[in-house]
């Protein structure tokens, strides 16, 4: 379970809020102010992300697996910040990811995959023990979490990546929101997107 | 000698029940205490503990756990002997579960008030319909419901507004989402009505707060709190004069002369006992703890009832591909049912059912379904586009009927406090098994008119948190209770403020008859002092 805290300031989570990579993010922060308040009042908790900050990981290693990212994502514009915190949890949950990671890496090059898009049917996702690790790393700046959660209990092995940077919202982010922020309005609901017929 | 009270009225617990009942009483300027277990959290600190959350799923997540104020989700805290999981997302904080309801606010019909008379099966309510209906306009207008006032709410298409209403809904219903639309076109030849779910979701700025947005998030916290949440309430009884006490952990009623309840106690986080007086105590503690209390209390239970009947809206769901883009996510998470098999006939053979359309951004389950598949690269956006534009999910509930056997107790665990925690012994019971043979053939017709792919139609029973059944009201003092004022038989400056009073479940979210109920025991409360 949640470790107890004291019971006048219970509710600060591991992570720190969310990298401002979003423009309802970069919005809201502008009209509200409150992420710096946030900050402010809650306590970082001891979680990985805060004990072990990415300075402390090799920068060789960092800019290693920030590649490997990029290419299992098909993304240029990953955060670094983010690729620190991914490489960080998942070795927290497997002391020998960082070995799997450098060993998947070689065998993308190996085989000579410079684009996701080559991947599938490869030899290399072929290879169970590659398919899980690229797996993990894509599970992770997809979703925007490690691990696997379990429904209704208090704890599980998830730990928190990324939120509004998650990937699995920029496909649909001209149709839908990112809940808890907000677009168009009361009532905006009633007509479907402007693309719909491409879709 | 006239005798000193602590206060006219102790209210235990701060949800919306509760916070209703010492509102109306407040306001009549009677004094108030309100004891809560749990802390006062405010909603800008839900939201970031939701948005940093690894397990968003979890509703109860973003929302305090502590040891000496648990969730339900605490497997140390409510414990199971039967053969479901019987698991509520109960939180303890000022405000209530209401935090993370999804704010459906439906009206019983008169024949749910009846199911024995008219259908021969579980129990009348004591009161009937007419007699509760101006209690649900009040309810309905504390709360901010929004919704149509000409439709059939038995979902029979009856062509005149059922169950019949002395004043219009307080807000119109927000407009139908183009996904609801398309669906309902395409089941209207199976037979299917769509119903709009009213709902406690502003459509314009009410009672200080704002209109829905959209924000897509009803659970686990709205982030603009257009959704009603008990907090309204328990900050408008502040305002009104009550005295709310939070982290205070109500653990005896302690009974006096003339059967009369004339103390409670409750424990704090250090460990400190305090005694409180009053003339009358109204239990607002949800409709598990509230049981509990009574029966760690030895109190209200000559009927040996108490902690038994309880029902949940035992359900199940279905999930499939549309056969053309809809994009659920635009809006609330809810807001429309088909009800065709709500009242009939039937329900003298098999449950009343109910089948909610979700409206959830479904990215997070669409893209774990696909990662779980192996697809990635360009081909698994392509794929999280097409089918988060056609997840369709339909969360189904049926009726349960009241048996003694399914029942909350005192566990033998005890919390931070030295306070038992809750065992839960509950099966879901035939009633309810046969309607679910229903609803599959109704799954079936909705994939045939609608759908590309079915996701899931099989996922056993879940979980709906609608509580009911656990201090039971009814005519006989032998086998309820309370009586329709929700009265204790035995106690009578002791009401209940729970949907755990309820006897007949119906397949409606029983809050907002919860909240009726309780203000009309605030009226009879303020007539007798």
């Amino acid at each position: 379970m949640r470790q107890p805290s004291p019971p006048a300031d219970n509710q600060a989570h591991d992570a720190p809020a969310d990298a401002p990579q979003s423009p309802s993010r970069r919005q809201w922060l502008g009209m509200a102010g409150a992420l710096s308040l946030g900050a402010a009042l809650l306590p970082l908790g001891a979680g990985a992300w805060a004990a072990v900050p990415p300075a402390a990981l090799p920068a060789e290693q960092l800019k290693r697996f920030h590649a490997l990212s990029q290419l299992l994502t098909g993304r240029e514009h990953l955060d670094a910040d983010l690729s620190a915190r991914v490489l960080t949890l998942l070795t927290e949950a497997e002391p020998a990811f960082p070995q799997q990671a450098e060993a998947l890496g070689q065998a993308l090059a190996r085989a000579g995959i410079a684009h996701i898009k080559d991947y599938p049917g490869s030899p290399v996702e072929q290879d169970a023990t590659h398919k899980k690790t690229a797996m993990a790393i894509i599970s992770a700046w997809y979703l925007g979490y490690t691990g696997t959660p379990k429904s209704g209990v208090p704890t599980d092995d998830t730990r928190f990546v990324t939120y509004t940077g998650a990937l699995m919202f920029e496909p649909t982010a001209d149709a839908t929101v990112i809940p808890t922020y907000a677009r168009g309005g009361t009532n905006y609901w009633q007509h479907p997107p402007a693309h719909l017929a491409a879709d | 000698m006239s005798i000193q009270y602590d206060a006219d009225v102790i209210v235990i617990g701060s949800g919306a029940l509760g916070s209703n009942a010492a509102h109306e009483l407040a306001k009549a300027g009677k004094s108030v205490i309100i004891l809560e277990a749990g802390s006062r959290i405010p909603r800008w600190k839900v939201v970031e503990n939701y948005r940093t959350s690894s397990r968003k799923g979890n509703y109860n997540d973003p929302y305090p756990n502590q040891p000496w104020a648990h969730t339900s989700y605490d497997p140390d805290y409510l414990e199971n002997t039967g053969s479901f999981d019987f698991r509520p997302g109960m939180l303890k904080l000022v405000g209530g579960t209401t935090w993370h309801w999804a704010a459906a606010a439906w009206r019983y019909l008169p024949n749910d008030m009846k199911l024995k008379s008219v259908y021969g099966l579980g129990r009348d309510w004591p009161i009937d319909y007419a007699t509760l209906e101006p209690w649900y306009q009040r309810a309905e207008e504390a709360l901010g419901v929004s919704g149509s006032d000409v439709e059939d709410q038995s979902g029979q298409d009856g062509g005149k507004t059922f169950p019949p209403r002395s004043k219009p809904y307080p807000m119109k219903p927000d407009a139908v989402t183009y996904m609801n639309q398309r669906f309902a076109e395409a089941l209207e030849p199976a037979g299917f009505h769509y119903i709009h779910e009213p709902n406690a979701r502003n459509t314009r700025p009410y009672d200080s707060r704002p209109a829905c947005a959209g924000n897509n998030n009803c659970m686990p916290v709205c982030p603009i709190g257009a959704m009603y949440s008990g907090d309204t309430h328990a900050t408008h009884a502040e305002r009104a004069g009550a005295r709310l006490i939070p982290e205070a952990t109500a653990y005896r009623l302690e009974k006096g002369a003339g059967n009369k309840i004339v103390a409670v106690h409750y424990r704090t986080p250090k460990g400190e006992d305090v005694r409180l007086t009053a003339r009358y105590f109204i239990v607002a503690a949800h409709g598990l703890e509230t049981a509990k209390l009574l029966l760690i209390s030895e109190v209200a239970n000559s009927s040996d009832q108490v902690g038994r009947n309880l029902m949940d809206h035992s359900g199940s769901g279905l999930v499939f591909l549309a056969k053309e883009p809809v994009w659920p996510g635009r809006g609330q998470i809810q807001q429309g049912c088909f009800l065709n098999w709500r009242d009939g006939e039937f329900r003298k053979r098999h449950s009343a059912i109910k089948h909610s359309v979700g409206n959830a951004v479904p990215n997070a389950d669409v893209t774990r379904r696909l990662l779980a598949m192996g697809v990635t690269g360009p081909e698994l956006d392509r794929r999280i586009r097409h089918d988060a534009a056609r997840w369709m999910s339909i969360s189904t509930v049926y009726e349960v009927l009241p048996d003694p056997g399914n029942r909350v107790t005192p566990s033998s665990k005890k919390d931070a406090l030295g306070i038992p925690g809750l065992s839960v012994h509950y099966n879901v019971d035939d009633y309810a098994a046969a309607g679910r043979e229903v609803a599959y053939e109704d799954y079936r017709k909705m994939v045939a008119a609608f759908g590309e792919e079915v996701i899931e139609d099989r996922t056993g029973w879940q979980n709906r948190d609608h509580l009911m059944g656990t201090v039971i009201m009814g005519a006989d003092p032998k086998d309820s209770v309370v009586n329709h004022e929700c009265r204790s038989y035995d106690h009578d400056n002791l009401f209940l403020a729970t949907t755990g009073v309820i006897p007949a479940s119906g397949v409606i979210n029983p809050t907002l008859t919860g909240v009726a109920l309780s203000i009309r025991l605030a009226d009879i409360i303020r007539r007798e002092i």
